[in-house]
């Protein structure tokens, strides 16, 4: 499974992530300190400083099989107490951007799905319409009757707002259609506003 | 309506406390400038922290400046997916704050940790470690290696950097590879949340002054979670494994503050929608400790803790004939209970875990 290059013992994955994050895997000496305090270990196949393990082997297919990168929460409880520095949560960003996303196991592609539909929305919209995000989620990916409850409960007390607010350049649109190939690529939503950003910036 | 103040400056006064107006009087106090960004959270799920803050904030006579046509900061999903589109949309935000020209007040934990990083990216508190040894693996594989099927490191490669090596030392390319960005802008202001805000001297000795009805009776846990703390290099938190702002402040208004030891951990909010099973799990820890730390409130100034421990709490209640939850309160909730201003009927009423009944009996 391993993709090992040629060049001191490097893997190219291990490269890659390097690449996105600026982080070298090769430092972890395995402590485990990161899945010791990692709170959503509870439900990972895979404990964080396997993953990482898994990188500096360059062991894309079983990383790819696997929902922890997906599971992470973003907490950062294993980037602060890394004892060698390593940005751990930093890591599983640039692996969720790295590994192919048409080859995600189902939690992976589910919980991706739901990060493009909020970024489609900033895109679109420029803020985030938490009704709109969160109805459109559950009734595609058919959630159970609890999830819904605990939504129409929020409506009854008014926690969410029924508007949907934009800001001006989402008028950019216009300017840059949006385009839509045929075959959905990994990146399709972001065009229209990186361009305006980068105009802009 | 304002007036002005010599030595003070124009003064708003229509929802300022009157120790306040006497502190201008007097020369004690000048106006205070904030710009404000208030997130998307605060204008939907969120807006009794947004309004509690306004209230606390006018009564105390500082001036909120909103940004104009901010954005989202993309929350956890955009440096979930692509690290480039978080930073230009943070960058955004940034800028239009640079051009207001004041510190920047952000309530909302994510938003807040977005445009720190972001921010101490620029100072290199942030990569200054990881790209050099970015520089030293990159070094190694650009004399050789195949980087086939990984999009990031072929857009490195386009940059235009793949023919020579790094140079060693400060790495312009390195930096502008990793992010994409345009790094001659330079953000000068500084950035606070909920906590550091109201703990800051100037605005301490005020909240002290405006205090009207302390909130004896309430036993609250001061629940930081992780985005404000964590990574502690970048957020330059006092005491990132056992924080004290929020049990500063909560004392300051009068409550019996319970120590535990659960601050800092996560509840799970960014898997709410995706992993609810995961979720509950981790509130239930939570929940389960606060009780037990002999509080009968949380409290917290995270828009994401507060709506997940809340839901998910209401949630197990429906469920159970003794489980009523334990109420979550915004910090900024208790501060305008204590000052005595902003419509917090209407707070109230859109808990899920209904804080009322407890209210009433501590008598506020």
């Amino acid at each position: 499974m391993s993709d090992r290059a040629e060049t001191g013992g490097l893997t190219s994955l291990a490269t890659a992530v390097a690449a996105s994050c600026g982080e070298n895997v090769f430092l972890c000496y395995q402590c485990g300190r990161c899945s010791a305090g990692c709170p959503a270990a509870l439900a990972m196949d895979i404990l964080p400083h396997q993953v990482i393990q898994l990188v500096k082997l360059g062991c894309v297919e079983e990383l790819l099989q696997s929902q922890s990168i997906w599971l992470c929460a973003g907490c950062q409880t294993c980037t602060a107490r890394c004892p060698n520095g390593i940005d751990v949560a930093g890591v599983m960003d640039a692996l969720r951007q790295v590994l192919p996303l048409d080859r995600l196991s189902p939690a992976g592609r589910r919980i991706a799905a739901f990060h493009r539909m909020f970024l489609s929305q900033v895109v679109r919209r420029g803020r985030v319409y938490e009704l709109g995000l969160v109805a459109r989620y559950q009734l595609i990916r058919r959630s159970s009757w609890a999830e819904m409850l605990v939504g129409i409960q929020m409506i009854r007390k008014r926690k969410f707002r029924l508007l949907a607010r934009g800001i001006s350049w989402a008028k950019a649109r216009e300017r840059f259609p949006e385009k839509r190939p045929g075959k959905p690529s990994r990146h399709w939503w972001r065009s229209p506003l990186v361009r305006f950003l980068g105009e802009s910036g | 309506m304002s007036l002005t103040v010599e030595g003070a400056g124009e003064v708003h006064v229509t929802r300022l406390k009157s120790q306040i107006l006497a502190g201008f009087m007097s020369g004690k106090f000048r106006t205070l400038e904030f710009a404000y960004y208030p997130g998307c959270s605060l204008e939907g799920t969120a807006r009794e922290y947004d309004e509690s803050l306004r209230a606390v904030c006018a009564a105390l006579g500082v001036q909120l400046v909103e940004l104009p046509d901010w954005n989202c900061c993309g929350g956890s999903s955009a440096h979930f997916l692509d690290r480039e589109l978080a930073e230009k949309l943070a960058r955004r935000n940034l800028r239009l704050a640079q051009e207001v020209g004041r510190d920047l007040l952000v309530p909302c934990a994510a938003c807040f940790h977005r445009l720190k990083v972001t921010l101490a990216a620029q100072d290199g508190t942030l990569p200054a470690r990881g790209e050099r040894r970015l520089q030293e693996l990159l070094g190694q594989l650009l004399t050789g290696g195949s980087q086939e099927g990984f999009p990031s490191a072929k857009v490195f490669g386009k940059e235009g950097n793949s023919a020579d090596p790094l140079p060693k030392g400060e790495g312009e390319n390195g930096e502008k590879a990793a992010t994409g960005s345009n790094r001659s802008e330079r953000f000068t202001i500084r950035i606070f949340h909920v906590n550091e805000f109201f703990t800051d001297p100037r605005i301490l000795e005020r909240l002290r002054c405006a205090i009207r009805r302390p909130l004896g009776g309430l036993q609250p846990v001061a629940y930081y979670g992780c985005l404000t703390q964590r990574p502690p290099h970048v957020m330059a938190s006092e005491n990132p494994e056992n924080p004290g702002a929020m049990d500063r402040l909560l004392e300051v208004v009068g409550t019996s503050v319970r120590p535990w030891g659960y601050k800092t951990d996560c509840c799970g909010a960014s898997l709410g929608i995706t992993q609810p099973e995961v979720t509950r799990r981790l509130v239930a820890t939570l929940v389960k400790a606060a009780a037990e730390a002999g509080a009968n409130c949380i409290v917290t100034d995270c828009p994401m803790c507060q709506a997940n421990l809340d839901m998910r709490q209401a949630e197990a209640a429906r469920g159970s004939a003794e489980f009523r939850g334990l109420p979550v309160f915004y910090i900024t909730e208790l501060l305008a209970l204590a000052i005595g201003v902003g419509r917090s009927e209407r707070w109230w009423a859109r808990h899920l875990v209904d804080p009322r009944p407890l209210l009433r009996s501590v008598g506020l």
